[in-house]
């Protein structure tokens, strides 16, 4: 689904991401993990749009996407979330995800200040949609609060929601986990697994080993900007180079 | 935006407003008829400013320049070329709006701040160009523009206020639909976060344009009905506290609703007039009502909780309906 193919992304001397290659299989979850700094966040954004990379190749479904504006690769079925939430604090839950469904929309500035028949049965579509959206991950009962009064653990899936009602192919989840207690995380985790098995593909970041490894089913490890391993959850465990990268030398078996 | 049908005794309270704004000319002497002209170019500009500032997050400090450029397009075209009303009115939007493409493209991808400054400064540039190129008589100002003719016969005030009235009752009508929908709802995603709005696909920078052009040709149009309305207009009438008085209005009011920048206008508008004894301390009073309204109201005068009050709290019952609260 999505290949990279030698990224490089340099900030002035620092080489934050230092030629990394991956490749996501439709269907799977895929994550990255790390150490703070490894260059997770910088590839992702890679990806995404926000910093180029300096070299290197990136195709999503066999079209090169590399050096797309933002709104450019999510309009190529590219969703993603943040590390720092980033809601519409202003409006309220529907409204948010209703602006996800940005890309649905066919009506023009000229039908939206007339408030056309057409406008009007296309936001009552929209509506209706985002409102089953809501209801099948159990956040129609809070549709009318402030985004930005859920408790955390529901920004974190409200985000994501939001990135959902682009209808991507792909979703990006920038450590979805950060900050949560034990139980929100399993229930992330059973969420995550759930749009999954729906037929989404997830490339994931996660600080959260232990998740991660129940989780994904290939695991891409960076550190210094580098790949130092991928595989499976138990070939990544065992992997000396990724116990040193996270424990030390001194625990090297 | 949950939608809130209109009870009875709001539609009543809605009806008996336009009843009087219709009636006004019958009632008050043309001074008063005058505010009120003045009153309804403002609310257009603290309207149009609003959707830069409180719905798209573009901190433009520089929209006095856009109502400058409205008001000597139709001027010019209509001393110097003798065109009908409607074809200035119209230009003066155009040519207001292509200039704030022309800004829009330098500026808008800056950061907020620097927004403020540049089109602060381009404000500026466009009024000091003005007071000094020839085709515009520099300093002199353009004199005997002309009232709108129509049945053969030039426009008297009462009318031309009445024409003011349609065109701020549209303006204001199209404002509500476009916050409302979804083109509104995106300039706002821009405010709350440019880069999550880009994550979900909205090109950023065209719904920043978007916002940029309709709301200097807003500005234009005010322009062009002020320049035909005082028949006489001069660079000095258009400096940077026009723009300051506009920011005022809109914040006072309430940024970000519809009502608000309306409410602030009309109030900006009327207080001068009712203490004018006081007039040399104009400005200080607009500035410290400005502060007042950011340390006490920083939501404007909509977004206060005025339902504390208990009078005010039963007569909202009144008016909000029982039905069709949400859908």
């Amino acid at each position: 689904m999505l290949r990279a193919e030698n990224i490089y992304v340099r900030f002035g001397g620092l080489t934050a991401v230092d030629n990394v290659s991956l490749e996501i299989a439709d269907g799977e979850i895929h994550a990255i993990i790390g150490p703070n700094g490894a260059g997770k966040s910088t590839f992702f954004n890679a990806v995404s749009g926000i910093n180029k990379p300096s070299e290197g190749k990136i195709f999503f479904q066999g079209e090169d996407i590399t050096g797309l504006s933002q709104h450019q690769v999510a309009e190529k079925g590219i969703g993603r979330t943040f590390q720092n939430i980033k809601l519409f604090s202003s409006m309220t839950v529907l409204e948010n995800v209703l602006c996800g469904s940005h890309m649905n929309v066919k009506s023009t500035l000229f039908q939206d200040m007339l408030g056309t028949r057409f406008q009007q049965q296309e936001e009552k579509e929209l509506r209706e949609q985002c409102i089953e959206l809501l209801k099948r991950v159990e956040l129609y009962d809070k549709r009318n609060l402030l985004s930005k009064n859920l408790p955390y653990g529901e920004q974190r899936k409200l985000e994501i929601v939001r990135a959902m009602a682009t209808g991507p192919k792909l979703l990006m989840l920038d450590e979805p986990a950060a900050g949560m207690n034990p139980s929100e995380t399993e229930e992330l985790k059973q969420f995550i697994k759930k749009i999954n098995t729906e037929g989404l593909t997830i490339l994931l970041i996660e600080h959260d080993v232990k998740m991660v490894m129940s989780l994904a089913d290939t695991i891409t490890v960076l550190d210094h900007g580098a790949k130092i391993a991928e595989g499976s959850a138990d070939q990544v465990r065992s992997d000396p180079k990724v116990i040193e990268a996270y424990l030390g030398k001194s625990y090297r078996r | 935006m949950t939608k809130k049908k209109l009870s009875p005794a709001a539609l009543v309270l809605l009806l008996a407003v336009l009843v009087v704004l219709a009636a006004f000319p019958f009632i008050f002497n043309s001074y008063l008829l005058q505010v009120a002209v003045y009153c309804g170019i403002y609310i257009m500009l603290a309207v149009s400013l609003n959707l830069l500032i409180g719905y798209t997050g573009i901190f433009s400090m520089g929209h006095v320049g856009f109502y400058c450029v409205g008001a000597y397009t139709s001027a010019l075209l209509a001393t110097k070329m003798g065109m009908p009303f409607i074809v200035c009115f119209l230009a003066g939007g155009l040519v207001a709006a292509f200039f704030g493409a022309l800004v829009g493209f330098a500026t808008l991808r800056l950061n907020d701040i620097f927004i403020a400054f540049a089109t602060m400064g381009l404000g500026e540039i466009i009024r000091i160009v003005i007071q000094n190129a020839t085709f515009t008589n520099g300093a002199l100002g353009v004199t005997g523009i002309p009232m709108p003719e129509w049945f053969g016969r030039p426009m008297n005030r009462v009318e031309f206020y009445y024409m003011v009235l349609i065109i701020v009752v549209l303006l204001v009508f199209f404002t509500y639909r476009l916050v409302h929908s979804n083109t509104g709802r995106t300039w706002m995603t821009i405010r709350d976060d440019a880069n999550a709005a880009a994550s979900l696909g909205i090109n950023v920078f065209r719904y920043k344009m978007q916002a940029m052009v309709i709301s200097c040709f807003v500005a234009g149009l005010a322009g062009s009905l002020y320049a035909t309305f005082v028949q006489y207009i001069n660079a000095s009438n258009f400096t940077i506290s026009v723009s300051t008085n506009i920011i005022a209005m809109v914040a006072i009011g309430g940024m970000g609703t519809v009502s608000g920048p309306i409410l602030g206008a009309v109030i900006l508008q009327i207080l001068p007039e009712a203490i004018r004894f006081l007039s040399n301390y104009r400005q200080l009073m607009f500035g410290a009502a400005l502060v007042i309204s950011i340390m006490f109201a920083p939501k404007g005068l909509v977004g206060l909780n005025w339902k504390r009050i208990k009078p005010i709290a039963k007569l909202c019952a009144l008016f909000e309906s029982k039905s069709g609260k949400e859908e």
